[in-house]
């Protein structure tokens, strides 16, 4: 290392020319905004110069070190840059910056610096706090979907404090291994997938970076693309400014358009199949008319879903002195579930500190951030094996149930259980409304999230800099079956006195980044500038986790998580009160170095290369270390002199090639597939619960794990193109297209079940990514009074599939993955529709030919997958004198899923047990042969959801996401008050959707949805005061 | 500001010279090495609890009890086992798919005990601490090669078209451990025989090192046990005979009494038992082959007892194992008018209380891999074949006679008039007696065409609403399909699937 450090060192060094200066002044003037008021905290700096700038004062002053003839530049965040030409005076005109959109105009965030947008090579998209304060949900990430052309966010759960997004950077990367994006905090890269403890009011900007000449400089954590997050801060030489926000809002249910039956119907209809209580529950067996009139009709989405309330407050200290500033803030968030008994509370603290040496030279930030929350949830929410179960899974509470039960009939667990017996279909939802109230799930987490970084001028090119971070998260879980649930009492037949289990777990997750860098920038004769870096990255993380479980309760003592009232176990009697322990630990590591190379001339043509060397612990021999690399390059067309009178004000054209990996090749989490590379024998249960050794399960295949010394980082090559135009002042857009390929994906390669495995872990098979993207924005009306502007974005992903080992490769019974095309697409038999003779359900067999009993040959591949090929949003910002309006749609198309919870309701062998949909009164009779719904008494209804496509639905949709309407109260009304400014607003999240799916939520990142948790609609009212 | 200068070179040159290695240079805290796994002896034996804990039954008993005339749809069936229930069997069958890999997994970890058996070291304090740690390695061989065969003789059992036929496709003849790359075809069925004998050549050979065993490991009788049945199933029933002679031999005897009777299903008593599977609290329970929760009517039945053979259990009023509270549940919902009852789904609930749990462990029993009955079965179908029909009958006739209530009125078998009969008689009585044990589909295919039963034998009721009454024993579905997941990993073994798949 030392020796590569001092020959960089030298040949940069070698580089050195001074150049002497003009004489320094100091220049003073102020910024305003269109309006003519003073801007606060605008970045002031000399082009060229690597000084940082300063900020406005509380009043839009600024005074700032300059020479005559050199140019200062004017930023902030959602206004346009401004260059203004420093003078023989040393006051410079007012400056007045104009309004830039919803678009962080100015500055591009890539990997490791900022570039000055007109200056960046590489495809990266910028959201700004305006578009993220204040919304209602509980992770920021969900308030990005539909904003970033490219970025794909999908949702698989309401559940308040969910980690179940899916976040994925231009179509989907890998099939086993990680697919979501590194996300980096404040310079320091996490490993965090959830962020529901981070508090998404303390967020300045989130930018996207997509494209190879972004992305490798990450090397093998890159593939997936990268999400930098920065944290607000505060501004140098700034007064005390305190900011109060708070939205109040409900949660509710978004609609479902199933027809449920009501309890006469469904009567009815069971009576004229000949099952359940309208056939046999009748004074004299089959009920009568009257009998069903008067059986009672319960809505069961009364007792299974709930209106919530959701909260959120936020308060920020901002001030700043001559060298230092800081950004203070408190959070508090609460959102109470749809589903009863699911909430999260939320308290945060985050403090940002930044600091110089008054000579500019040294500079220094600590970014302090502590959150913790606390979180009901059902257990169906982890366990994915009850998400069909009636009995165990809430959400299929109202789906299920019979409407004609009364909910009066249940009173208590212990009630339940000495009425009706052992666990049945019969008892649904009574059982699930136990649940709800005496299953115990409840979850609290740390998070810290800690770091610190400074650099030093060592001249006034070179700056040598480190960033040292930790993240570390605690989850604490509390699961407990009631002593006086249903569920305990039924389990605990052989120690009715004391029923229930408790366990309790805990895992605790740190890492440490650690990035120190050498930077050099210079600019030679005012026109060539080079920025150039070289940089070693350390990061190491750890993993604890034990858990406990305790059976049998006493209900007097016992209190969830107290520990108080477990029954101890006792030798005499070996099969109750039984306890299990467990406990694990890991351990993962990278190292890495990389170096980075910048050149510009004069703002008009650029191109940058990097190329980075990493080592991951997860590979051994000739894989540990892998190298990425990447080129880019830009064309300021704008800037020639044949485009003086074009109608571009700005044009500029940018390409880039690159690698980057991804060596989470096991799962989510870095310590997924740790061992990948060892046959290892591990101790077992074996036979008789004796002792044992044997071989672990791999996580990846499912089946017993076979070492591979082989297994390595999936690479993806991907090359990009993309035009960023401004035209006029009023219409800017972002155009990109772009290939991934990603070879050598982590899999499951069969082989042959004689290794006791049907599967091993290794790297086979590639994936392709084309895509095309888009992003607009059109200023419609901009005057003093009245300002509205038009937003959209879209993009459009191809997922392939190329050269799986062995060819096609079944996912499940009704899923595959086949060579050449998309990923996950379905494999099913054809429904054809009802057979007009018998009513029995018709498909069409391989080869096209109509049967009534399909077989698994029959399947055929729909092309059809539940990744969308196209998505994107739109919508619109308007400010008419201080009221606004924004609304925001979100759409996906080309995407289908299969819709289990209807299938279940079309299912004729449920009538009797469970409820059904009206349209199933559309079915096949003598009388009624033309339908599309087979007869209730098909034999071979059974096809239909196990082997056909019948319920296989198109999801695609289009959603208003977010609509908000507020006032920003005029200042001239604050003059005589506290206040510097007030804003009230209301919004809707999910507002209304349209589509063709027919469940509770169209959206979903899952291939079915059976008793999924839909995203909620929230209401909310917000405030915001500063002062 | 020259000190933070001085401190800042500090930093840089400390960043330059730190030792990065341990970010990358991981082994996780606890790893075990499969080359260091087996040291000495005692690893051996942990390995080889290893290979009796993948020893797994009860699925193909759960496989046979549905795809047979043994379960029928319960009132709780929320869609369990629907597909084989109605003969919807493809090479994606997950049965199929798990009994094969199982059975292989079974000798996967076998071959490697073998593989390091002779590699470990032995304690050599003194002689007879030599001895005996040569004595320990030699039983522990000898059971996994026991084990060893029994599983390829399972996999030979469901995948091979025809037993009698030594020439027809057996299955993969595993005797060493694979590697990734090693894609084997399928043996013949002689090559895999021979396999199998000189595998339990070798145990029996070192009989001596195994009768201190119980019935949840091999014994001597287990080998003699399965050796009656491997030669049964292959026809040669002079051998057949003269093992199952041999097991009995000496055994306890069967149960005569209810309560003896009931005692080996609640496992409270081994009587009968040859080689049983312990499971206790955290394996597989086999209850729930058939019940959610228990093996009662509350407990969540989704499949339940075939009308006719709970006709067939009950017709001998004096017979025991009809009655209720033996392979009868008491909690049974037993309708008179089943033939007429308009919601016969739901009005008939035959609880199937063969494995009524133990305590604690509702869903647990030991599975009952050999029992002493079908010894006698197999002696009866030997002397069938010999054209011994009246031995025949009287073989039958112990057990019948052992599952009278009251000796004196047991109902005495009548002389059987040709082999025909014969045949029928034993196939029937195997099927109330072993039922639930995972005999019926391999007894209809190779008994059926001999004991002139075309088929699987359900109750018109329990079949009709199913589409599922009629699978004949000629049908290509009393073989299993060759996996999809072994097709996928194995290109040599493609051109081999079974006829029909």
């Amino acid at each position: 290392m030392k020796s590569k450090f001092t020959w960089i060192f030298t040949l940069l060094l070698a580089f050195f020319i001074q150049f002497s200066f003009a004489q320094e002044k100091t220049v003073t003037g102020v910024v305003n905004d269109a309006t003519g008021m003073p801007i606060p905290g605008v970045t002031v700096r000399v082009q060229g110069s690597n000084a940082q700038g300063v900020q406005t004062d509380f009043d839009g002053k600024f005074s700032i070190l300059a020479s005559q003839g050199q140019k200062l530049i004017f930023s902030y965040i959602g206004m346009q840059e401004q260059v203004v030409t420093v003078g023989a005076a040393n006051t410079i005109p007012t400056v007045a910056l104009q309004e830039g959109g919803i678009e962080l105009k100015t500055v591009a965030i890539e990997g490791y610096r900022t570039t000055a947008k007109k200056r960046s090579n590489v495809a990266v998209t910028t959201i700004t706090s305006e578009t993220l304060e204040g919304r209602p949900n509980v992770s920021f990430v969900q308030s990005l979907q539909g904003q970033v052309p490219g970025l794909n966010i999908s949702t698989g759960s309401g559940s308040p404090g969910s980690a179940k997004t899916s976040v994925i950077i231009r179509g989907l990367g890998s099939l086993n291994g990680n697919t979501e994006p590194l996300y980096v905090i404040d310079g320091v890269p996490s490993n965090l997938v959830n962020f529901r403890s981070i508090n998404g009011n303390d967020i300045e900007s989130i930018s996207v970076l997509k494209d190879a000449g972004a992305t490798s400089v990450y090397g093998n954590r890159g593939a997936n693309g990268v999400i930098i997050v920065k944290t607000k801060r505060g501004s140098f030489d700034s007064g005390l400014k305190v900011r109060y926000s708070g939205v109040t809002g409900f949660t509710t249910m978004q609609k479902e358009n199933y027809n449920l039956m009501t309890g006469q119907q469904l009567l009815t209809l069971e009576r004229l199949k000949g099952a359940g209580t309208g056939a046999t529950g009748g004074e004299n067996g089959a009920m009568t008319d009257a009998e069903i009139a008067a059986a009672p009709n319960t809505y069961w989405k009364d007792y299974f879903f709930q209106t919530g309330i959701s909260q959120d407050h936020s308060l920020s200290f901002t001030q700043g002195s001559k060298n230092t500033n800081s950004f203070i803030s408190l959070g508090y968030f609460e959102q109470e579930g749809i589903v009863p008994s699911t909430d999260i509370k939320r308290i945060s603290i985050r403090s940002n500190f930044t600091g110089k040496s008054t000579n500019d030279k040294f500079n220094y930030t600590t970014n302090l951030y502590a959150g913790y929350s606390k979180r009901n949830q059902l257990e169906q929410e982890t366990r994915t094996d009850i998400d069909g179960n009636v009995l165990q899974n809430p959400l299929q509470g109202m789906l299920t149930s019979l409407p004609y039960l009364d909910p009066a009939a249940y009173q208590n667990g212990q009630q339940l259980f000495d009425e009706f017996g052992a666990a049945s279909f019969a008892l649904t939802p009574y059982m699930l409304m136990d649940y709800i109230d005496n299953i115990y799930n409840r979850y609290e987490e740390v998070k810290l999230l800690m770091n610190g970084s400074a650099s030093y001028k060592l001249t006034n090119d070179l700056t040598f800099g480190v960033t040292g971070g930790i993240d570390y998260t605690q989850n604490t879980r509390v699961f407990a079956r009631l002593p006086q649930s249903y569920l305990a009492i039924v389990a605990a037949t052989a120690y009715p006195e004391n029923p229930g289990i408790e366990t309790q777990s805990t895992t605790r997750d740190f890492s440490f980044n650690g990035n120190s860098r050498l930077n050099y920038n210079k600019v030679f004769n005012d026109k060539h500038s080079i920025d150039a870096s070289v940089m070693t990255e350390y990061f190491k993380a750890h993993y604890q986790g034990n858990s406990f479980t305790a059976t049998g309760l006493n209900s007097k003592t016992y209190a969830p998580g107290a520990g108080t009232g477990y029954i101890p176990f006792n030798t005499a009697t070996p099969n109750l009160y039984q306890r299990t322990v467990s406990a694990a630990k890991y351990e993962g590591g990278l190292f890495s170095y990389f170096g980075m190379f910048d050149y510009d001339y004069d703002s008009k043509y650029g191109i940058g290369a990097s190329v980075r060397r990493d080592a991951s612990f997860r590979f051994t021999d000739e894989n540990q270390w892998a190298t990425f690399w990447s080129v880019s390059a830009r064309w300021n067309i704008d800037k020639e002199n044949f485009m003086q009178n074009s109608i571009f004000t700005e044009l500029k054209l940018r390409g880039s090639i690159g690698t980057s990996g991804n060596q989470n090749i096991g799962g989510e989490s870095i310590y997924d597939g740790r061992s990948v590379t060892r046959t290892l024998y591990s101790s077992l249960t074996g036979y008789n619960n004796s002792n044992s050794i044997g071989l672990p399960t791999s996580t990846t295949t499912g089946y017993l794990s076979i070492g591979n010394s082989d297994a390595q980082w999936e690479t993806t090559l991907q090359s990009n193109i993309g035009i960023d135009f401004v035209i006029g002042k009023r219409l800017r857009g972002t155009f990109d297209a772009y290939r991934k390929y990603t070879k050598d994906l982590f899999l499951g390669v069969p082989i042959s079940a004689s290794n006791g495995a049907y599967q091993y872990e290794g790297n086979s098979g590639n994936m392709e990514n084309k895509g095309l993207e888009a992003l607009l924005a059109y200023d419609v009306i901009k005057n003093e009074d009245f300002t509205l502007t038009l937003t959209a974005n879209g993009s459009y992903n191809e997922n392939k599939l190329k050269n799986l080992p062995g060819g096609d490769q079944a996912f499940g019974d009704l899923q595959i993955n086949a060579n050449d095309e998309v990923v996950y697409q379905y494999f099913m038999v054809k429904y054809a529709g009802v057979n007009p003779s018998n009513g029995n359900s018709l498909y069409y067999d391989a080869n096209g030919a109509l049967t009534e009993n399909p077989t698994l040959d029959d399947r055929v591949k729909t092309g059809k997958s539940f990744i969308p090929k196209y998505q994107g949003g739109f919508g619109f910002n308007a400010d008419y004198k201080g009221f606004y309006a924004t609304a925001q749609f979100t759409f996906v198309t080309d995407v289908y899923r299969v819709d289990s919870d209807y299938a279940n309701l079309m299912d004729p062998t449920s009538i009797g047990t469970f409820q059904l949909s009206e349209d199933i009164n559309r079915a096949w009779t003598p009388d009624n042969t033309t339908t599309d719904v087979p007869s209730i008494n098909a034999t071979n209804s059974a096809t239909d959801a196990a082997l056909s496509d019948r319920f296989l639905r198109d999801s695609s949709y289009l959603r208003l996401k977010y609509a908000s309407i507020g006032y920003n109260v005029p200042s001239t009304f604050l003059e005589k008050t506290f206040l510097t400014s007030v804003r009230v607003y209301g919004q809707a999240e999910n507002f209304i959707t349209w589509t063709k799916w027919r469940g509770f939520d169209a959206e979903s990142n899952g291939a079915s949805t059976y008793g999924g948790y839909p995203t909620p609609r929230v209401f909310s009212f917000g405030v915001d005061l500063s002062f | 500001m020259k000190n933070l200068k001085k401190i800042f070179i500090l930093t840089l040159a400390a960043g330059a010279l730190y030792s990065c290695n341990d970010a990358y240079e991981i082994i996780q805290p606890g790893e075990l090495n499969y080359d260091n796994a087996f040291e000495n002896v005692s690893d051996l034996n942990l390995a080889l609890n290893e290979v009796y804990d993948n020893v797994i039954a009860e699925d193909i008993i759960a496989f046979t009890s549905v795809v047979t005339d043994e379960t029928a749809i319960a009132d709780q069936n929320g869609g369990q086992n629907l597909d084989e229930y109605r003969f919807q069997i493809f090479a994606t069958n997950d049965y199929a798919s798990d009994f094969w890999l199982d059975n292989y997994t079974t000798i996967m970890y076998a071959n490697r005990i073998l593989e390091k058996a002779d590699g470990v070291e032995l304690d050599s304090t003194d002689a007879t601490t030599l001895q005996d740690d040569i004595d320990e390695r030699l039983r522990i061989v000898s059971e996994a090669r026991a084990l060893r065969a029994y599983s390829h003789f399972q996999l030979l059992s469901y995948f091979s078209t025809d037993l009698k036929n030594d020439s027809a496709l057996g299955v993969i003849l595993m005797d060493h451990v694979s590697t990734k790359e090693e894609q084997l075809p399928r043996s013949t069925n002689g090559e895999v025989f021979n396999f199998i004998n000189e595998d339990l050549d070798f145990a029996q050979e070192n009989a001596s090192l195994l009768v201190g065993n119980g019935p949840s490991q091999i014994t001597p009788r287990a080998i003699n046990a399965l050796r009656a049945r491997i030669s049964a199933y292959r026809g040669l029933y002079e051998e057949a005979k003269a093992y199952a002679v041999l097991a009995i031999t000496g055994s306890t005897g069967l149960a005569t009494t209810e309560a003896a009777y009931k005692q080996i299903w609640s496992d409270v008593s081994l009587t009968e038992v040859i080689w049983g599977l312990e499971r206790p609290s955290g394996k597989t329970g086999i209850v729930s082959n058939w019940f959610f929760n228990s093996a009662t009517y509350a407990g969540g039945p989704f499949l339940d007892m075939g009308r006719n053979l709970y006709a067939e259990l009950t017709e001998d009023s004096n017979d025991y194992r009809g009655r209720t509270g033996v392979f009868i549940g008491a909690t049974s919902i037993i309708a008179e008018d089943y033939a007429t009852v308009f919601d016969y789904k739901n009005s008939d609930v035959l609880i199937i209380a063969k494995y009524p749990g133990v305590s604690g462990l509702l869903l647990n029993n030991r599975v009952k891999a050999i029992r002493l009955p079908e010894m006698y079965y197999i002696k009866a179908e030997a002397e069938v074949a010999a054209g011994d029909l009246v031995a025949a009958r009287n073989t039958l006739q112990e057990i019948k006679t052992a599952r009278a209530i009251v000796k004196a009125n047991a109902v005495q078998i009548p002389a059987f008039e040709n082999a025909t009969q014969a045949w029928k008689a034993i196939l029937d009585e195997r099927r109330i007696e072993l039922c639930y044990e995972g005999h019926r589909y391999i007894d209809l295919k190779r008994l059926g065409t001999l004991a002139g039963v075309n088929g699987v034998q359900r109750y018109e009721r329990d079949c009709t609403p199913y589409s599922a009454c009629e699978l004949l024993v000629t049908d290509y579905r009393f073989t299993l399909p060759i996996p999809v997941e072994e097709l996928n990993g194995n290109r040599v073994i493609r051109e081999q699937q079974n006829p029909g798949y």
